[in-house]
């Protein structure tokens, strides 16, 4: 995967991987800034709402006590009249009735009303209620009789018990036309006078005023504020579905937040706090409140900010900086579009050009040389690299030139040096020559020669020269010129090489030297005379075995002067050949730098006994198939000379039927080495006898001699008989009647007929006084 | 090639046919030696094997000649087995092949 990702990465252009890196950090950055904005604005607006909501509680729950404590001193004095008055003096209860009023009213109090109930007297169903009221500036003053009081005032009915100042629950209350929701803070009180009956006053503060109370907080925009009462009514909560309807116990029940539970408890146990919840009947999403008890009232109020909005400039600050960021990443990646297009256009068209250098078009030039940056540098090097190749290739032509001038002049001296070693053997019956050399890839000193030195000599030389090359070519071409010109003059062969070698050694002043074999043979005798000069000595083959000849090992050529060499012989036999080579093949390597050996060359002529030609190609194709691809190192060269013993037989015998035996033997002998097929040496044979028997039966009287002729030719094998006896001419014999019956037919004249059908040709001549019979058969 | 020229006879006689059996060369040599080997005494059918005989000259068709004429003197019968072709050749060369068992 890793490697999958870098592979990918790795064929991006590099505005891309500029543009991704630069992407990488500006976003990076940009996360860091804002966390850290994000959480110190947080932190900052946290720690100012703690401390203006604590203010804002602070300062509304002064201002409702102001007015609670307000109230209850009004009460407090109303009663402390009333309990001077007489119960029947209704115009006195007015009276302080309507002056508590005004003293409220001036004091900026704004009540909604004050009242005085007397409680019915002992003999009476209904009370007494005293209404005051405001209109236009002036106070008035109702009086009313009430039957069911706390039918009407239910909220007041606990008021009675106590002796001290009771604060109501708010409750709906009319006078005239008005309706208004109302707290009541009641007090008993008792007539003077010994009826004593009592009776309550109350006042009622309207709860919008208690509202018009409540600190107007720094965040008002933000947060609420919501008052419950001491049993957790909501007061003044927004939502009218609510509002003096739901306590705050009910609502945490309904929303299932027992965390708002718990702030009814806490406030209404007196606790002051602040508390999360993740949820809001006014805000419908998370948010923070703040808490603190009423005194007096028993209240509670709230401050609840949501979070949204309490954070919302931390919000704003947000998106704008997301905003201007992505505005940089716009601008930076156009820039690095535009800065990579241009610093990379330069090398792109570095790129090109040195495409079409390495075509060798060299016309373009590199024109950004001129810059100071990296471009700059890159476009200068490769400028003098333009030049500096230009310059190398001229170089290099020349060179090539001169090269292949002083290559080809090799070339020639390989070709004149190949074309003096070419020999155009003769076709003779007696032998048959195949040589082949295959010169190393440099020009070598191997060399072989072939010549006559008369009618029936031959003369073969296998030499090599010490190292190569042109020197050795030359070296080569004086031992060859040599060895020739001296063998054409003596007879003696280690005379030849004492002279050949004395003539190297004269001003050898390059230290060369040369081994060589030289051998003469004899056509008629197949008597091979030779002379080794430090060479390897040559294979002899006969049939299916195959011997190294060993001879004396003499001293090379051309190196000390005055050396002797000794002359050996052997005598060929019919049908054997003699393997002359250089050592190019018995150290040709193969790719392991093993050598081809002398084991595998014996083991290849073995085999291929047959004549010279395929014996060449037996051997080379041996030698390819082991060094296979590897460089030929040294040249290879080889000649094999086949020695088909005499063309002709000559057999004299004396004109007896019992020599029958040896003359079939000597002329069956005669066929076998030149190699006759089979058919034909039946039909010689049937023939010869005939022929033989004739002779011997009927030419002398008293006994004579035969001589009997063989000759290969080249397309027959034919037969002379010659004997001087009586001059006869067999062929005048008349043929015998073949058609007639066996027993008629006379005996005799069969052989002469049997020798005419066998032969291809039959003459008969008479010469010096010889009968002279010749067969002749065609091959 | 052997080292001389011999014929060697084989001769088996049953119920009046008599085989012989004959290896060597058939020449002037030693043809005389196969006309006197054999006794023609009761034999009414004359058979020559001549499987291992690789030659034949005309004086070894002058003793087939010959006996072929004995036994025709007889009323009897001549044949030659297991001739090789090039023998057959000579056979045929001579107008011989009557008496060349060709089964």
């Amino acid at each position: 995967m890793n490697c999958f990702s870098k592979k990918w990465f790795g064929k991006k252009s590099l505005v891309f991987k500029l543009s991704l890196g630069v992407l990488a950090g500006v976003l990076f950055g940009v996360i860091l800034l804002l966390g850290i904005v994000s959480s110190r604005s947080k932190m900052i607006i946290e720690e100012q709402i703690l401390e203006h909501s604590a203010h804002s509680i602070h300062a509304t729950v002064n201002n409702i006590s102001h007015l609670v404590l307000e109230t209850e001193q009004a009460v407090r004095g109303l009663r402390n009249t009333l309990q001077q008055l007489d119960a029947n003096d209704a115009s006195s209860i007015q009276i302080a009735l309507k002056s508590t009023i005004k003293a409220v009213y001036n004091s900026g109090l704004d009540l909604s009303h004050a009242d005085v109930y007397s409680f019915p007297a002992e003999n009476s169903a209904s009370g007494m209620l005293y209404s005051s009221f405001a209109e236009n500036g002036h106070f008035f003053v109702n009086e009313d009789k009430v039957k069911d009081f706390y039918g009407r005032f239910p909220q007041l009915k606990d008021a009675e018990k106590e002796e001290k100042i009771f604060w109501s629950e708010p409750y709906v209350s009319s006078h005239g036309s008005n309706e208004r929701t109302v707290i009541s803070c009641v007090l008993p009180f008792k007539f003077h006078g010994k009826s004593a009956s009592g009776g309550l006053v109350f006042i009622s503060v309207d709860l919008q005023d208690i509202l018009q109370h409540l600190e107007q907080s720094p965040f008002q925009d933000e947060g609420h504020q919501v008052l419950i009462s001491k049993t957790g009514m909501y007061i003044t909560h927004p939502d009218p579905e609510i509002n003096l309807k739901t306590t705050i116990y009910e609502l945490a029940a309904r929303l299932r937040l027992p965390k708002l539970f718990q702030v009814g408890e806490k406030v209404l146990s007196g606790q002051s706090g602040s508390m999360q919840l993740p949820y809001s009947s006014v805000y419908k999403e998370p948010t923070i409140l703040f808490f603190a008890p009423v005194p007096h009232l028993n209240w509670g109020v709230c401050l609840i900010y949501s979070y949204r909005e309490l954070f919302k400039p931390v919000y704003d600050l947000q998106i704008m900086i997301i905003i201007s960021v992505i505005a940089v990443i716009i601008i930076l990646l156009f820039l690095i579009n535009k800065i990579c297009y241009y610093s990379i256009r330069p090398l792109l068209n570095i790129a090109k050009i040195a495409t079409q250098y390495g075509k060798g078009d060299f016309s373009e030039i590199v024109t950004e040389t001129s810059s100071d940056d990296e471009i700059g540098t890159l476009s200068t090097a490769f400028h003098n690299m333009r030049t500096n190749l230009l310059e190398y290739i001229d170089k290099e032509k020349q060179d090539i030139t001169e090269k292949q001038k002083a290559l080809s002049e090799l070339d020639i001296a390989k070709k004149i040096q190949l074309s003096a070693l070419t020999v155009d053997f003769p076709e003779q019956k007696e032998f048959q020559t195949s040589a082949l050399m295959i010169p190393a890839k440099q020009i070598g000193g191997d060399f072989y020669d072939f010549f006559f030195l008369s009618k029936n000599r031959v003369g073969i030389v296998m030499a090599d020269v010490s190292g190569k090359g042109i020197s050795a070519a030359l070296y080569m071409m004086r031992a060859k010129e040599i060895i020739k010109h001296t063998a054409q003059h003596m007879s003696s062969i280690s005379g030849v090489f004492e002279q050949v070698n004395n003539a190297l050694c004269e001003g050898n002043s390059v230290c060369m030297f040369a081994s060589a074999f030289f051998a003469i043979i004899n056509l008629k005798t197949g008597v091979m005379e030779y002379v080794n000069a430090g060479h390897l000595p040559p294979f002899l083959m006969s049939g299916q075995s195959c011997r190294k000849i060993t001879p004396k090992p003499n001293f090379i050529l051309g190196v000390r002067e005055g050396t002797s060499y000794k002359t050996e012989k052997i005598k060929l036999q019919p049908n054997s050949s003699i393997f002359f080579y250089t050592d190019g093949i018995t150290e040709a390597e193969n790719s392991e730098r093993k050598f081809y050996g002398e084991e595998r060359l014996q083991n290849v002529l073995q085999r291929y006994s047959c004549s010279p030609e395929e014996c060449v190609d037996a051997v080379i194709s041996d030698i390819r198939e082991f060094t296979q691809d590897t460089p030929q190192s040294d040249d290879i060269t080889m000649l094999v000379f086949r020695y088909n013993g005499q063309a002709t037989g000559i057999l004299n015998v004396d004109a007896d039927i019992k020599k029958l035996a040896e003359v079939l033997n000597f002329i069956e002998q005669d066929m076998l080495q030149k190699e006759i097929p089979q058919d034909i040496r039946t039909k010689i044979i049937v023939a010869s006898e005939e022929l033989f028997s004739n002779i011997a039966l009927y030419a002398y009287e008293n006994g004579g001699e035969v001589q009997i002729k063989t000759a290969l030719n080249k397309n027959s094998y034919s037969l002379k008989f010659m004997d001087k006896g009586r001059p006869y001419n067999p062929l005048e014999c008349r043929e015998p009647d073949i058609s007639q019956p066996l027993e008629e037919r006379p005996i005799g004249g069969l052989g002469i007929f049997i020798a005419r059908k066998m032969a291809d040709f039959i003459t008969y001549s008479r010469e010096k006084g010889k009968n002279i019979l010749k067969i002749e058969i065609k091959i | 090639m052997k080292p001389e020229i011999t014929i060697n006879i084989e001769q088996t006689r049953q119920n009046g046919i008599l085989v012989c059996a004959l290896s060597g060369w058939l020449d002037p040599n030693t043809s005389p030696e196969l006309e006197k080997a054999i006794d023609l005494e009761g034999v009414n059918e004359l058979i020559f094997d001549l499987k291992d005989v690789e030659y034949i000259f005309s004086s070894g068709l002058r003793v087939f000649l010959y006996f072929e004429k004995m036994m025709k003197a007889k009323g009897g019968i001549i044949k030659l087995v297991n001739v090789s072709d090039f023998n057959k050749s000579i056979f045929d060369l001579v107008g011989f092949q009557n008496i060349v068992d060709n089964a």
